[in-house]
């Protein structure tokens, strides 16, 4: 098949981007009411509340290498002492990937990230690594400026409660949460 | 949640406002619709783009919202002209529904200049030439980046033919 359109092809497009459905945003406080909806929802009856928790995430590849994962936490709490993530890129730096190494350890969990392709950063920029639970909350576990080098990093939270993994750009002043400039995203697994 | 409706929550407004025709309705469907995703998240097989998956949980809920915003009116129809707010379309088939998403989903993937474009052209009506003069480049520039970008949203939609 040709790679040009067919006449046919071209006048249903021109339908679709005639029709301003196709062009609706949602406004951006939408976010926080999904967000809150999911919270407050119930599990669906089938899982018991205890057993299951699902994490859900991303990766903008161009190829649509997108990933969702149902992390599952064992009903007797113990923790594994090892993880693993591969990282994927997201619109913001398609070129990133990365791949983590995570280890339990007396004072936390040793994290190191070896990631290639990100972005050069501007003055005041740095990057910073996050791990976050299902219900989107982020603990910080450190910061870098080198999208070339091996990374360590430490977090004071367990990778089985919260198993999202993402790299955010963030600028020197402006807050201490997660801006939305995420370069690198995934799942953590345990071993 | 966050990063996944980062992802997601545009196509899936999509969906529900080509349905619905109404901002506040189509929020509605849109949280019903990750709520529900959330609750099915065990049967999604990981391997595969979810986006279909979760077009699919949209075009219910928001059929569904459409029902009911229906019942609610039934009882007006009688007497109503055919332009009053009462009357309400019939939702769009699923097909149309999976060509919108796919359609948005190739937009928001052009390259920023293309979809400028795009939207200049198709949502605010604009000629090349009056683009060209708004975006202060050369006709034929715009010329090109918009057929680049036609070509390449008419083969995103081939590609969900050949799917169908």
């Amino acid at each position: 098949m040709s790679d040009q359109p067919t006449n046919e092809e071209l006048r249903m497009l021109d339908e679709l981007l005639a029709d301003t459905a196709t062009w609706a945003e949602p406004r951006a406080g939408l976010e926080d009411d999904v967000v809150r909806s999911v919270s407050d929802a119930p599990d669906a009856p089938r899982r018991p509340r205890s057993r299951a928790r699902v994490a859900l995430i991303v990766g903008g590849a161009v190829a649509a290498a997108i990933a969702i994962v149902v992390a599952v936490v064992g009903t007797t709490g113990r923790t594994q002492d090892a993880y693993n993530a591969q990282l994927v890129s997201t619109k913001v730096a398609p070129a990133a990937h990365a791949s983590a190494g995570i280890t339990r350890a007396r004072s936390g969990f040793h994290v190191t990230l070896d990631a290639a392709g990100l972005p050069a950063l501007t003055p005041g920029e740095y990057f910073e690594a996050w791990l976050k639970n299902a219900a989107g909350a982020g603990v910080p576990i450190g910061t870098f400026s080198s999208g070339s080098e091996r990374v360590t990093l430490w977090s004071g939270v367990s990778p089985a409660t919260f198993p999202i993994m993402t790299v955010t750009i963030e600028t020197i002043g402006v807050g201490i949460t997660s801006s939305d400039r995420i370069v690198l995203t995934g799942v953590v697994h345990a071993h | 949640m966050r990063v996944f409706y980062a992802e997601y929550g545009r196509l899936v407004y999509v969906v529900a406002f080509r349905v619905l025709r109404d901002h506040a309705l189509a929020e509605e469907a849109t949280q019903q619709t990750f709520v529900r995703a959330w609750q099915a998240a065990d049967h999604l097989d990981q391997e595969r783009d979810p986006v279909p998956w979760l077009a699919t949980i949209a075009k219910r809920v928001a059929i569904d919202i459409h029902r009911r915003e229906a019942r609610r009116y039934a009882n007006s129809l009688e007497n109503v002209l055919s332009d009053d707010p009462a009357v309400i379309e019939l939702p769009p088939d699923l097909e149309v529904l999976d060509r919108v998403w796919r359609v948005r989903r190739a937009i928001d993937d052009l390259p920023p200049e293309e979809a400028t474009i795009m939207r200049l052209q198709h949502l605010d009506g604009l000629t090349h030439t009056e683009i060209a003069e708004k975006l202060g480049v050369a006709l034929g520039t715009v010329k090109s980046r918009s057929h680049r970008a036609h070509t390449k949203l008419a083969t995103a939609l081939r590609h969900l033919q050949e799917q169908a």
